[in-house]
């Protein structure tokens, strides 16, 4: 799956739990792009992909998570054994 | 769409139909110093209320077969709330709840409304109590939540239900099925995490019925990473799957003793210290930094008066001088300007804030800048005035890096603390005499700055650098 699948298929997570049309995202795109993008929906963002994409990130990761580009290296790395 | 604000005594009505007393949803003084900063609906408020609405349209009675909750924000109390149903196809409808726009509850229903009233459980009497009343939360360790389980009695006041939702409520969702979910805030909020709870999640299913008269529940998994709980529920007509985080404990600042073991003594033996907001957070740490180094201490509070109190007798335990008063620095605060200037300050340290994360990203609220602004400009001046016929010259008057920073969702108190820079600037300027110190704090661990998600926080005893750097300036009155 390369940048713009997996770009696309984080959109339809974003939108299910922020509630919104499925946003245009770019690898600079951060959450403060998005209104109800908080601490508490950051988290339900994460576990969606964690469940969908079948894998789960470290603390490390977690911390690293400033821009969706961020998400999308990590998922990345952890396909090819990272 | 429907719009409601929910009060203090809703909160009080419904912890007594559901029994979920959880102090975040009941006692304001104690949730002033939670994550939220002030009380908060409880969820399952929210979604009944929602669902008393659903019912007035579907006016028959009605079997939920689906049930999906995600509770994204804090609804606050005195706040329009507004709730829209869609019906989206036959048997689904989607509910939604928002505070200034924004979506703070979420709830998605699949129903069905044939042959209901003779479904086991739909019209069953309950217990219109429990038989034990438990007023505190349990309080669950993350060590320990992992392997709770167990289960709690189910009972449903049928008139409390009326009172507080109409008889529609009832009348179309039926005793069982709403007895039965009232109780999954019970069981969140005073057993599983208990005490620290956060509420987020509910997904019910209908399952076959079983003769039960409790509601069974099991942690099936705990994230450390996150402190969430998922929790599985069986209930004589559900399945359900819950998520709640466990929340960061209150914070609770270094204790005197501490603070003189820890730290370099300040000089201010000959100091007298006004410490407005000196029952907790950075007040608090000042309060003690101050006391330690020799001052005389008077602290004011407005709402926490065991905290001031705890903090008075922890210093003065320990030696120290201190004394606290109220002072609701927004309220009638005459009687306590004439105490301010009978102590005769030396020194006036002004912490008094109400909560600061209370913004929103994309909307700038007037009316809550116009609430920063009572407390830091228009409280601190009337200090200022009443206090320079006394003598007291030398003012701190915290600033903060969010000027720089300028974080997404803190539009007002961004705006209101750089006002304060501007204010104090012209006091300065008319005022040369005076000597106010207007340091940009970093992000301290206090109550204000707790977070879900791990955040960088300075500890609060870095006050004293700027303590230090504002008696370095001080002046004496001549």
């Amino acid at each position: 799956m390369n940048h713009s699948a997996l770009l696309d298929q984080i959109s339809i997570v974003i939108a299910d739990v922020l509630d919104i049309d499925k946003p245009v995202l770019g690898m600079e795109t951060t959450a403060g792009s998005f209104e109800g993008w908080d601490s508490l929906a950051h988290i339900s963002i994460v576990a969606q992909i964690e469940s969908d994409f079948g894998l789960k990130f470290t603390l490390a990761e977690l911390a690293e998570f400033s821009a969706v580009g961020n998400i999308v290296q990590a998922i990345e790395r952890k396909r090819n054994g990272g | 769409m429907a719009v409601k604000r929910f009060s203090l005594d809703d909160q009080s009505a419904f912890a007594d139909l559901s029994h979920d007393y959880n102090p975040i949803h009941v006692d304001p003084v104690i949730a002033r110093r939670l994550i939220y900063g002030q009380p908060v609906v409880h969820g399952v408020n929210a979604l009944l209320w929602a669902l008393s609405l659903l019912a007035k349209q579907l006016a028959r009675p009605t079997l939920i077969s689906d049930l999906s909750c995600s509770f994204i924000k804090p609804i606050v109390l005195e706040i329009d709330t507004a709730a829209d149903i869609t019906l989206t196809a036959p048997g689904k409808a989607e509910l939604r709840i928002r505070q200034y726009g924004n979506l703070i509850a979420r709830f998605k229903l699949e129903y069905l409304d044939a042959g209901v009233l003779s479904q086991a459980g739909f019209s069953t009497p309950w217990p219109s109590g429990a038989s034990i009343l438990q007023r505190n939360p349990e309080d669950v360790s993350g060590e320990s939540m992992a392997t709770r389980a167990g289960s709690l009695e189910l009972f449903l006041n049928c008139a409390e239900v009326d009172c507080i939702y109409g008889p529609d409520l009832l009348t179309v969702f039926g005793q069982g099925q709403i007895a039965e979910i009232i109780a999954l805030t019970r069981l969140v909020g005073m057993h599983v995490p208990g005490l620290n709870s956060l509420f987020t999640e509910i997904k019910l299913k209908r399952s076959s019925w079983v003769e039960l008269r409790v509601l069974q529940y099991r942690v099936t998994d705990f994230d450390s990473r996150f402190q969430q709980a998922t929790i599985a529920c069986r209930s004589p007509s559900f399945e359900s799957t819950l998520k709640a985080f466990l929340r960061p404990r209150l914070i609770r600042q270094a204790g005197y003793a501490d603070i003189q073991a820890k730290t370099a003594r300040l000089d201010v033996g000959s100091h007298r210290a006004l410490v407005i907001g000196g029952s907790r957070g950075i007040g608090e740490v000042t309060a003690k930094v101050l006391a330690a180094g020799g001052a005389d201490v008077l602290i004011t509070y407005s709402k926490g008066r065991e905290d001031a109190e705890a903090v008075v007798e922890d210093v003065r335990s320990h030696g120290g001088k201190a004394r606290a008063i109220q002072c609701d620095v927004l309220g009638s605060i005459d009687a306590a300007l004439s105490d301010f200037a009978a102590f005769k300050p030396t020194h006036v340290y002004f912490f008094a804030t109400p909560y600061i994360f209370n913004g929103q990203k994309d909307t700038f609220s007037y009316t809550k800048l116009q609430s920063f602004l009572g407390f830091y400009i228009q409280a601190f001046d009337k200090i200022v005035q009443a206090l320079l016929a006394v003598g007291t010259i030398n003012f701190f008057h915290p600033s903060t890096v969010a000027i720089e920073e300028m974080p997404a969702a803190m539009g007002e108190y961004t705006v209101a603390k750089a006002a304060v820079e501007a204010y104090c600037q012209w006091l300065s300027r008319n005022r040369p005499q005076l000597n106010i110190y207007v340091p940009r704090l970093p992000r301290i661990a206090t109550d204000q700055t707790v977070s879900i998600l791990s955040v960088d926080n300075n500890d609060s005893i870095i006050i004293t650098e700027y303590i230090s750097t504002f008696l370095a300036e001080s002046k004496t009155n001549v």
